[in-house]
């Protein structure tokens, strides 16, 4: 029994959605059913003037896969047992409750951290086992295709989910409707855009093989390609405009949903499941007649049930059960053949005095209550995803600190997080005043204010922050001297280093997160006498004095920015007595502390650290006016510790980061993983 | 909840004990992801497929439990790595090692969850007054790191790993132990929460403790364990039961 995982195998309510199910294919025979004359045809309908349209009914040469075995097995046991068409169709249920089956084990993927919730809202879902069960509407196995889609594109195999969006597509063309949305997700997110041409190549590979032959043989295949499946349906809804004009309000509705998603842009999973939710249950309201839109529908439903409280819950409920009263009120019941009973037709049932009010009332309300949906959906979709809120503007990143703090491994490793072309950043090395032999530097040192263009590195940034390209020179540190100016192209994140990054509050306001890198003031003073007397040959005498000269101005310049951070890495020595000793050559191991201004989320974060990077922690609680801080002893800590860690600290986060990002070792890696905690925490604030 | 003999588990007890793995949380599953992570890391950066990387660490984990009898370090997950290194012919390699056995407890924890209601459960004991204690096998390290990763190391008044006793709880010390760090005597009546056969005997005849079982869900082809008093699956169901005994003690 490896094909059920063991949890839903003990599961009741798994058990009795399967009881149910071939309860029911046992039991019932829909208006709708499997019909096994046949291939392209699922649905058929119990008599030919209930004015169900037959090409609803017309599946593509994928579903021709799936029916041809059930339809052999069972056609031989009916033809062995004389049985008439009874085993098919049950053999046919059976194939139906498979990729029902299949649907929940990919909804769960999907949803992986929900699945047990997962077999609520899906398998017991009143709304699937109404439409599929009792309606007999087969569209469950594009809708299968469809999400396993979206599940390998999730799992970054982008070619294997546009071949199953061809696989969908092959099987019934309204799964072309998504197509465009998906392309618009993948392009608009610079993670996913290199994957465009393998998804679409794939998934227009498989169409073309899977319908081109099909095209020229089958009579049905070209019916059901002229007709685009249930497309024919967006043609029948018109506004008149007088003198013969009439709009098409669908493809309107269709082609401004589409606009709406790419002008949302960057969006996370979560965000395109809503618009993808959206986009269907609009055009579900605009054809309430149509069944197979009510399917479509139900991963993206499933996605907001998961995430909304009990009363977006109850609201989906709510639609779905205004819904099934509407159904069991205008269509026909299925036959209930083992009890002799049969299909109650079509129209009024005697359920009430005046159907036709009860069914307007119904209907009326069906269409309020999925107008209030799509409201709330949205509002939650937008509202209350911290990766719309991170990902409309870029995400601009503050680093100040002292010369040799490590400004720019830090910049680096942040780079490497999101990914090459993902980032841009400017530095405040470029805007100093005078080249390195200008004579005003006896004057300033470069800590001090006046000589840095602070005001061009503060308009620039903010350019930068506005999406607006930059022209900038460069310090080459090699000469000492200034670069042409080249073009900078804004990007999706914005790294802003530099001694002064957070000196200029209009600058300050526009970060997402501000980081002051420091150092113990005994480690700064042996890192650079080591280095100018042992490796640049200067007395000891000359480096102090350069050292006492700048201190003036960093305590005057530099230092306060330290209040204005979020979070302030201090290098600290592991073993202080080593550091005494100017002539240690040798590594000095490192410690790191972090003082967070909001210290929320601070013991989480010491937590992981511990438990699974395996890192000694020291934690102090913010006391008074001094900050919360941790200090941690990480240098054995391994890139894969800090992403196992960054995936359980700030998941939400992983979409905004490169497809690998490059995660670091030992202290950088733990400044990694710290950034981004902050970039999480403050961005629902500054939102 | 199941009620097996209700005499010992109707008063209040002066405190009760707990069993971590497969008594808190899930163990198997997340054993399974983290094997399944070593496998690949050997399978990536010793070319061991996992067919002899598998024939190999269970003869290595066989000579470890067999060389170190009942104690902590038969569990040590490093040594079961080190010896499956040394049986595949690649000496011992100690960063290997080291870098396996990492692996593996950071894949096994971020996929560890702990049962529904766990967490509640002992909030409520303790807000109850109830000192709770951990009596756990396998090394103070890795048992620390899980209870600090699940954050209910704050909720227990006293921990005994098998390391610090010298000895698995088969043994009956990690219990008296237990007991003393609890401050409590012999004839104190406690309870034990746990799952396996061997920590309900031992609990049974270390402290003649009051003795729950927890299954893994509500069938009924879980084996009971001799002596034992009650059984439950869920946590929710353990609370509210324990809150008519608590109350009414």
């Amino acid at each position: 029994m490896a094909l059920i995982p063991h949890e839903l195998l003990r599961d009741r309510r798994f058990l009795a959605g399967l009881l149910l199910r071939l309860a029911a294919i046992l039991l019932l025979v829909p208006r709708m059913q499997p019909d096994w004359s046949s291939l392209f045809q699922w649905d058929a309908p119990w008599s030919g003037d209930e004015g169900v349209d037959p090409l609803d009914s017309l599946y593509g040469p994928v579903m021709v896969a799936l029916k041809a075995p059930f339809t052999a097995i069972g056609t031989l046991a009916d033809s062995l047992l004389g049985t008439g068409h009874s085993l098919t169709r049950f053999a046919l249920g059976l194939g139906l409750i498979i990729v029902d089956y299949a649907l929940l084990l990919v909804l769960r993927g999907l949803y992986r951290d929900s699945e047990d919730r997962v077999v609520l809202y899906y398998w017991l879902s009143p709304l699937v086992l109404f439409i599929v069960y009792w309606h007999g509407q087969a569209d469950l196995l594009p809708v299968l295709l469809t999400a396993a889609s979206l599940l390998l594109l999730r799992r970054s195999r982008p070619r294997a989910a546009g071949a199953m969006l061809g696989l969908a597509v092959a099987t019934k063309v309204s799964a072309l409707a998504v197509l465009p949305f998906l392309l618009i997700f993948l392009w608009s997110h610079r993670r996913y855009r290199d994957t465009v041409p393998g998804f679409a190549l794939a998934c227009g590979a498989v169409i073309l093989v899977l319908l081109g032959p099909w095209m020229v043989f089958a009579t049905e295949m070209r019916q059901m390609l002229a007709a685009g499946g249930e497309l024919h349906r967006v043609f029948n809804l018109t506004i008149h405009l007088g003198e013969g004009q009439r709009l098409y309000v669908i493809p309107i509705a269709y082609l401004l949903l589409l606009y709406g998603a790419w002008h949302v842009g960057r969006m996370s999973f979560n965000l395109l499941y809503t618009v993808l939710g959206t986009a269907y249950l609009v055009l579900l309201l605009l054809t309430p007649e149509s069944g197979g839109w009510y399917l479509w529908l139900v991963p993206f439903l499933l996605s907001y049930q998961l995430r909304a409280g009990r009363s977006g819950v109850a609201l989906t409920y709510g639609f779905a059960g205004v819904f099934i009263l509407l159904k069991l009120l205008v269509a026909a019941a299925p036959a209930v053949p083992l009890l002799g009973l049969e299909p109650v037709p079509k129209g009024p049932t005697g359920l009430a005095p005046e159907p036709s009010q009860l069914a307007t009332a119904l209907l009326s309300m069906f269409v309020a209550l999925g107008g209030i949906l799509n409201i709330t959906m949205l509002r939650r979709g937008f509202g209350e995803n911290d990766f719309f809120g991170i990902a409309r503007q870029p995400l601009a990143i503050g680093i100040a600190g002292d010369s040799g703090t490590g400004k720019d491994t830090l910049a680096l490793a942040l780079g490497g997080l999101f990914g090459e072309g993902a980032v841009t950043g400017i530095s405040g090395d470029d805007y100093h005043l005078f080249e390195r032999r200008g004579k005003l530097w006896q004057a300033f040192t470069h800590l001090d204010p006046r000589a840095n263009d602070l005001e061009a590195f503060s308009r620039d940034a903010l350019s930068l922050i506005d999406w607006r390209p930059i022209m900038c020179r460069h310090y080459d540190h090699a000469t000492g001297l200034f670069t042409p100016p080249r073009l900078i192209r804004a990007s999706d994140v914005v790294l802003v280093t530099g001694l002064h990054a957070l000196y200029a509050p209009a600058l300050r306001a526009q970060l997402r997160t501000a980081v002051f890198l420091d150092m113990d003031e005994g480690l700064r003073r042996f890192f650079k006498i080591r280095r100018d007397v042992h490796q640049r040959g200067h007395t000891l005498e000359k480096v102090v004095a350069s050292i006492e000269r700048r201190r003036a101005d960093y305590e005057a310049f530099i230092r306060p920015q330290r209040e204005h951070a979020d979070v302030v890495f201090s290098l600290l020595p592991a073993d202080p007595e080593l550091i005494r000793d100017f002539d240690h050559m040798g590594p000095v191991p490192l410690k790191l502390r972090v003082r967070l201004r909001n210290p929320i989320g601070l013991d989480r974060l010491a937590r992981l650290l511990i438990a699974l990077c395996g890192a000694q922690v020291d934690v102090a609680p913010a006391m008074g006016s001094a900050a919360a801080e941790i200090v941690v002893d990480g240098n054995d800590v391994q890139p894969e510790d800090i992403h196992l860690t960054a995936l359980q600290l700030v998941p939400e986060l992983e979409e905004l980061l490169a497809r690998n990002p490059a995660w670091q070792t030992g202290i950088t890696g733990i400044m990694q993983l710290v950034v981004l905690q902050q970039i999480a925490e403050l961005a629902p604030k500054r939102r | 909840m199941k009620i097996l003999s209700p005499e010992p588990i109707r008063t209040k007890p002066r405190a009760i004990l707990f069993d971590l793995d497969d008594t808190l949380y899930g163990y198997e599953r997340p054993h399974r992801r983290a094997m399944d992570a070593v496998r690949e890391k050997v399978r990536r950066t010793l070319s061991v497929e996992p067919g002899p990387f598998d024939e190999a660490f269970l003869t290595a984990r066989a000579e470890v439990k067999r060389q170190l009898g009942e104690t902590a370090s038969s569990h040590n997950r490093l040594l079961y790595f080190q010896r499956t290194i040394e049986l595949l012919g690649l000496s011992s390699q100690p960063a290997i090692a080291l870098d396996l056995e990492q692996t593996y407890w950071r894949t096994l924890l971020t996929n560890a969850r702990l049962f529904p209601a766990a967490e509640e459960t002992l909030i409520e004991l303790r807000a109850a007054g109830l000192p709770l204690a951990l009596v756990t096998d396998l090394t103070a390290q890795i048992q620390f790191r899980k209870l600090v990763y699940f954050g209910i190391d704050r909720y227990f008044d006293a921990v005994v790993t098998s390391e610090e006793a010298g000895v698995d709880k088969i043994g009956l010390k990690p219990f008296n132990l237990a007991l003393a760090k609890l401050g409590l005597g012999p004839n104190d009546p406690v309870w034990f929460i746990g799952d396996s056969d061997a920590d309900v005997v031992a609990s049974k005849r270390a402290l003649n403790a009051a003795t729950f079982q927890k299954t893994p869900d509500g069938s009924p082809s879980w084996r009971v364990h001799d002596g034992v008093d009650a059984t439950f699956h869920s946590f929710a169901e353990f609370r509210d039961w324990c809150r008519t005994v608590i109350t009414a003690g």
